[in-house]
């Protein structure tokens, strides 16, 4: 993964000791709360309903075990011994004290990480695939790229200010992990017809209260013009997007407003004369970056413990040899285990999602194994995912039946992933300030009403996801079932959404199923909805598929019967 | 008042700049559309101009031995003004509210986009923390509607001593 160098790390020092200050100004009273807002916000720092939260920046999801010991020490000594995987990416702390958190910001500069632009009206932390650089459908690692613009967007002079935040994603997969046409640029990582390699550009996409798919602004841009059309899009966006209402003030508003022909038209004449004056990425640069991401030594495996006797990838204990013996083991394979890209290797996704735990909800402790598991298993790195797990991406094949054993006793082998339990959740109204209605009890009733796993398997993959208001941070749009929560005269209610998808298949935002049901409904009315698939479905097929094929009627009919 | 800091009679700016302090007066420039104004004009006096009202008079003539200056908003069209730029001896870009960050990109485009190369003033409600961005955007001196340490406001000037981004500035 990338390595800080001294730029990044005088970059980092420099910026704590101005936070440091800035704090320390607010705290004094030379700075107002209006003024103290975007500073502290540019540096992951929101206040929320019972103490402030800190998002702490992952870029594109990955950690090395460092990294991951540092958070826990963390968790431990500032908060209540837990933090919270975002659908971003990123780590929020929900406990932390405002005084505390230059100091935070310090002991994390020491592991190279920040909460710069994690929140505030600016770009934001560039999301890409869990499975990035071993994913067999993979085009082209992404993460280079992401670290390109990870660089080129942090402390943008330019950018700071923008009408509202800003997201790009850029997915390097023939199929779309990352959510691409939901954010406000998506970049797909192809090949033209001379083999060059660029991206093809979506503009305007986004959740909230507006969902909109994301359109194609440009079908081939060449790589090395990467930065220069990014800026093009946003110096666009930063002048004519809609100050006068936050509602109306992403990109995705401004693009609709004006068509995507308008809006292409202006950034391509802002383009063109900037494109090759706004340094273009030169092939030395790319390469450079391109360095930090090669493949681990596959052949010898991950490094051990000295005390450890090294067990080579390629030994004989097979994982598919010990299914038969351990069912467990096996519906685990089945779920959380990945193809790899070196036939002697697997990507190996841990569950966040045990019944009874707020979705990626992490312990100290557990962040602790995991650093362990991360360094024993997967050559020192883990990555976050967007549906709020943590991914091993590079664990031989030999070693997954032990794995398996340490990730269940850490919590961390619920075999359920993309399934109706890997349920997608924002922190709602129980931590977040904005929500109006808490969304972790919601989670809670699903999974416990739907605790038969051979049921759950049967329904095969299926996304379910719960925002505890309309910014949507859980992506309730884009699931195969929604949940939102909704205020009605001060009473939580819960609004369906259906047929949903995130660009797995095909990007669709999901329809209103009808009128909002109290909270202790909800697990009678998914069960309802579950029960319109399974009878309808043939040969196998998918809880979208069906939808697509039978329409929401037939779900609305039974469920307001 | 957060709308504008352009110097009025009663009232003179602090305005902050790489060279150090200094203040802004109306002596030094003049608003054309101000009330109080008699209509005499000092030689290094400059003649303000909203991107209207220059528009309406830059054909009349009635100002070309003097030294003009143009204010811009955040929403102005640039493009109506591109072939007058080498005439202001200042441009000044209105920031209503240290939010609204239109005005960085409306000055990397006249550096960038439109060549302008001369004097760049960032006016209206700006925090102290933005001065270093606002000099990389292309800005050249400051001035504020609201009250800053003026010792503080030079020191943020030089801001981080390394940067991901090249500078519009340099």
């Amino acid at each position: 993964m990338y390595i800080y160098d001294q730029r990044d790390h005088t970059l980092l020092s420099e910026r704590v000791v101005q936070f440091e200050r800035q704090t320390r100004q607010y705290l004094d009273g030379h700075l107002s709360e209006d003024e103290f807002l975007p500073l502290r916000l540019q540096n992951g720092l929101y206040v929320q309903r019972l103490a402030p939260m800190l998002r702490i920046a992952v870029p594109y999801g990955m950690l090395s075990s460092t990294q991951v010991r540092a958070l826990a020490r963390i968790t431990r000594d500032y908060d209540k011994g837990y933090c919270h995987v975002t659908t971003r990416q990123n780590i929020q702390l929900n406990w932390p004290q405002l005084e505390e958190v230059p100091q935070i910001l310090a002991e994390l500069s020491q592991v190279s990480m920040h909460a710069i632009q994690t929140s505030g009206n600016c770009i934001r932390n560039v999301t890409a695939d869990a499975f990035a650089g071993v994913a067999a459908d993979e085009i082209e690692d992404p993460r280079p790229y992401c670290e390109l613009v990870r660089q080129w967007s942090t402390l943008h002079p330019e950018f700071a200010f923008l009408p509202r935040k800003f997201k790009i994603a850029i997915n390097g997969a023939s199929q779309d992990r990352v959510a691409m046409k939901f954010h406000d640029i998506g970049l797909q990582l192809l090949k033209n017809a001379e083999g060059e390699l660029g991206f093809q550009v979506y503009v305007g996409g986004g959740m909230g209260r507006t969902p909109v798919v994301g359109q194609e602004i440009r079908a081939f841009l060449p790589q090395r013009y990467l930065l220069s059309y990014l800026c093009a899009i946003v110096r666009i966006y930063n002048r004519l997007g809609r100050r006068d209402n936050k509602y109306k003030a992403r990109i995705k508003i401004l693009v609709k407003a004006m068509g995507i022909e308008k809006f292409r038209t202006l950034v391509e004449e802002e383009w063109v004369l900037i494109a090759d004056r706004y340094s273009p990425l030169e092939d030395a640069e790319i390469t450079a970056v391109k360095a930090f991401f090669t493949q681990p030594d596959y052949e010898n495996g991950s490094p051990r413990p000295s005390n450890m006797v090294a067990v080579r990838p390629h030994s004989d204990t097979s994982p598919e040899a010990l299914r038969a013996l351990n069912p467990a083991f096996s519906q685990w394979l089945d779920r959380n285990v990945r193809d790899h890209r070196h036939h002697d290797y697997a990507a190996v996704t841990l569950s966040l999602k045990p019944t009874g735990v707020a979705p990626g909800d992490i312990t100290a402790a557990q962040l602790d194994i995991l650093a362990s598991l991360a360094e024993r298993y997967s050559f020192s790195e883990l990555r976050t995912t967007h549906e709020q797990n943590v991914v091993l991406a590079d664990v031989a094949k030999s070693d997954l039946f032990e794995l398996w054993q340490a990730a269940n006793k850490a919590g961390f082998a619920t075999p359920n992933i993309d399934t109706l339990t890997d349920i997608v959740c924002c922190p709602g109204g129980d931590f977040c300030a904005l929500a109006n209605a808490k969304s972790l009890p919601i989670a809670d009733a699903i999974q416990k009403t739907f605790d038969d796993m051979d049921y759950v398997y049967d329904l095969g993959d299926l996304s379910l996801n719960i925002s505890g208001c309309m910014n949507a941070c859980a992506h309730h749009h884009v699931s195969d079932i929604g949940i939102l929560g909704v205020d009605k005269k001060g009473e939580e209610f819960y609004q369906i959404t259906l047929g949903g998808d995130d660009g797995r298949k095909h990007a669709a935002i999901g329809k209103v199923l009808g009128p909002a049901s109290e909270r202790d409904a909800i697990p009678l009315v998914v069960k309802k909805i579950l029960d319109v698939f399974v009878e309808n479905r043939i040969d196998g097929e998918s809880f979208g598929e069906v939808y697509r094929r039978v329409g929401l009627s037939s779900f609305k009919e039974r469920v307001y019967a | 008042m957060h709308n504008s800091s352009l110097p009025t009679k009663s009232s003179p700016v602090l305005e902050i700049s790489a060279s150090g302090i200094g203040e802004w007066t109306s002596d030094d420039a003049i608003r054309v559309n101000d009330p109080d104004w008699d209509g005499t004009v000092g030689d290094e006096s400059l003649i303000v101009f909203g991107l209207q009202q220059w528009l309406d008079e830059k054909n009349t003539r009635r100002f070309t031995e003097k030294r003009c200056g143009l204010v811009l908003n955040g929403d102005d069209d640039l493009e109506s003004i591109v072939q007058d730029l080498n005439l202001f001896s200042l441009i000044v870009i209105e920031f209503p509210h240290f939010t609204d960050g239109r005005g960085f990109s409306v000055a990397t485009q006249l550096r960038e986009r439109y060549q302008y190369g001369g004097p760049l003033r960032a006016s209206g409600y700006l925090l102290v923390d933005q001065l270093s961005s606002l000099q990389r955007c292309g800005f050249d001196s400051f001035v504020f509607s609201n009250q800053v340490d003026a010792i503080e406001a030079v020191a943020r000037l030089k801001g981080f001593s390394v940067a991901y981004q090249p500078s519009t500035s340099n």
